[in-house]
């Protein structure tokens, strides 16, 4: 075959190529402004919440108006729960770790005892406990302290 | 700092250590540059190289204690003129790359491809450096859940921590956009590294094109579909882009130091890195297709072997790293449960499933496919032979894994098959450029 008959053969392949990964490409943004467009970015998924979306403001939110507390904790462990179960309280453990990197933050396990003293966020519902002091009533969650420890 | 300009502070960061990889660059090949990529990735090390060092010095993670040093190597390498040496000429094909590299970067700009790993993973992690000023060991020996891979090598969570440090904002608030920076800077140079591989190795401009629209379009693609606004990954997609020119044609002065960097930046990359960096080099080392042996900058023979220049880079940021995993005993027992041989087929087949899940669009065989077509081209099969160990690592690791090994394949082998696609991707068409021009050329090339 002449070179000019393999260049046309290559050219071709390439051209297609150059279609598909453009196909490809146009039908992952569609994708996204599909799901942008039905609010697919589910607020009972944590695992599944990206940044700018109502859930996490909700949290940044929450965790900005903690700031003072959270900064007088210092590196103390600041311990925070969300309603979630499972691997979706851990993402969201994980974004609220991520939103407050100055601060020692912990995942609270909701039914288990907390550290005497140690801070309790809970974002979301309110849980019905009996234990830890509300220090602070914040949008879309509230500021536990754990009763002290009793030395033996 | 208002939290939107922080893309461009990395960008400026991105420059900075260009310039930083630039003097290292020329001080170690005496002269023989290679192009920006090549010192930028040489700058990626040096930075590497501050972080670990400060942290074993015992000095913290601030701009004064990072960007002196990395400003005075710049500004070395600057006194002497920043000339490009390939002068490009653009076409239709870049601009088509260019633009769907725009729409990957406005994507993550705009927080679309801000989760899962960013979070989870090299973001929070960078978040915690930033905030504690150096490696936060508190966080990483946490009983932390085994997602967070406290072992993982900190290239990628550094590199968006300074740029937090830099821009002087609060973590919390500035490093989701330093995040989001890094992933479209990253492919950038990747794209412009395969590009200017093909430039030089291509002699059809039209097949030059086509290369450069198909290559900026796929990693556009993987960066969307995959959500990685910042990943590792990126890494080793601009190391193996970068040694791969040095694997397919015959040895060139400069060609040692570009394996050396590529292996260095795999090796700060991720763990699977480490060996793809030792793949590249061994590679390197396998006998050239090459007759003649010109010299090397140093004035040596190029066919001599040498280990230790390649591998040099590779060991100076893998191995503090690693005293840092064995002094705090930072693994966290997820990699390894014992070999498993008899989950070999069903691993494999959902392999095979996941490479060719609809989701990814045909890329995952096409690029199984690229890797054994490569072994057919007698000037591929040192590429095609890293390709196929560096999947080995993969098959490996799910067969070794104490986790559910089939669905860590459905969740992670489709992304870590696109870190290889560029590479094999770009080495089909330059093989298949040379196949076009005819054995007269192909002649005269060699």
């Amino acid at each position: 075959m002449a070179a000019r008959g393999r260049r046309r053969i290559l050219h071709a392949a390439l051209a297609g190529l150059v279609l598909w990964a453009g196909w490809a490409l146009a039908r992952e943004v569609r994708h996204l402004q599909w799901r942008e467009a039905r609010g697919l970015w589910l607020d009972d998924r944590p695992c599944l919440w990206r940044y700018g979306t109502p859930p996490v403001d909700r949290l940044a939110g929450l965790l900005r108006s903690l700031g003072p507390e959270l900064a007088a904790e210092g590196s103390a462990p600041v311990y925070f729960s969300s309603g979630f179960e499972g691997q979706e309280a851990l993402c969201a453990y994980t974004w609220a770790a991520y939103l407050a990197p100055e601060a020692t933050v912990r995942q609270g396990p909701p039914d288990a005892p907390l550290p005497g003293g140690a801070l309790w966020i809970v974002a979301g519902p309110q849980p019905d406990r009996a234990g830890p002091v509300p220090i602070r009533a914040a949008p879309h969650g509230a500021l536990y302290r754990a009763p002290a420890e009793v030395p033996r | 700092m208002s939290a939107p300009i922080v893309p461009l502070v990395a960008v400026g960061l991105a420059a900075l250590l260009s310039a930083a990889g630039r003097t290292v660059v020329r001080t170690a090949s005496r002269g023989a540059v290679g192009g920006w990529v090549v010192s930028f990735a040489a700058g990626i090390l040096v930075l590497d190289l501050l972080l670990l060092a400060t942290h074993w010095t015992g000095l913290p993670w601030s701009r004064w204690t990072l960007l002196p040093p990395l400003a005075a190597l710049a500004a070395l390498g600057l006194r002497s003129g920043f000339a490009v040496p390939l002068r490009p000429r653009l076409g239709a094909g870049d601009a088509v790359g260019l633009l769907a590299l725009g729409v990957f970067a406005l994507l993550a700009a705009t927080g679309w491809l801000i989760f899962p790993d960013l979070v989870y993973h090299w973001g929070i992690k960078a978040a915690k450096f930033a905030a504690a000023g150096g490696l936060d060991l508190a966080f990483l020996t946490e009983p932390t859940p085994h997602a967070l891979h406290p072992d993982y090598p900190i290239l990628l969570s550094g590199l968006i921590a300074t740029t937090v440090l830099v821009s002087g904002g609060p973590a919390g608030a500035v490093g989701p956009w330093a995040g989001m920076a890094w992933g479209p800077i990253l492919a950038g140079a990747a794209w412009w590294a395969g590009r200017r591989w093909l430039a030089e190795e291509v002699a059809s401009h039209a097949t030059v094109q086509l290369g450069s629209a198909g290559l900026g379009l796929f990693l556009a693609f993987h960066g969307v579909a995959f959500r990685r606004a910042t990943d590792a990954g990126w890494l080793l997609v601009l190391a193996l882009l970068l040694a791969a020119p040095a694997l397919v044609r015959a040895r060139r002065a400069g060609d040692e130091l570009r394996v050396g960097v590529a292996a260095g930046l795999a090796a700060a990359a991720k763990l699977e890195g480490m060996a793809l960096a030792l793949f590249l080099v061994a590679a390197w080392l396998l006998p050239a297709r090459s007759r003649s042996a010109p010299e090397d900058a140093l004035g040596g023979s190029l066919r001599r072997v040498r280990l230790l220049p390649p591998l040099l880079p590779a060991a100076a940021v893998s191995l503090p790293w690693l005293a840092v995993v064995a002094r705090h005993d930072l693994s966290p027992g997820t990699h390894w449960s014992g070999v498993h041989p008899e989950r070999l087929a069903p691993v494999l087949r959902a392999m095979l499933e996941a490479a060719s899940h609809s989701l990814w669009a045909g890329f995952g065989i096409l690029t199984l496919a690229l890797v054994a077509t490569l072994w057919l081209a007698p000037g591929q099969r040192r590429l095609a032979a890293v390709l196929t160990l560096q999947l080995g690592v993969y098959l490996a690791a799910y067969l070794a894994t104490p986790l559910d090994p089939i669905a860590l394949v459905e969740t992670s082998f489709a992304r870590l098959l696109g870190h290889l696609t560029p590479a094999a991707l770009v080495a089909a068409v330059v093989a298949a450029g040379h196949w076009a021009a005819g054995p007269e050329v192909r002649a005269r090339e060699a």
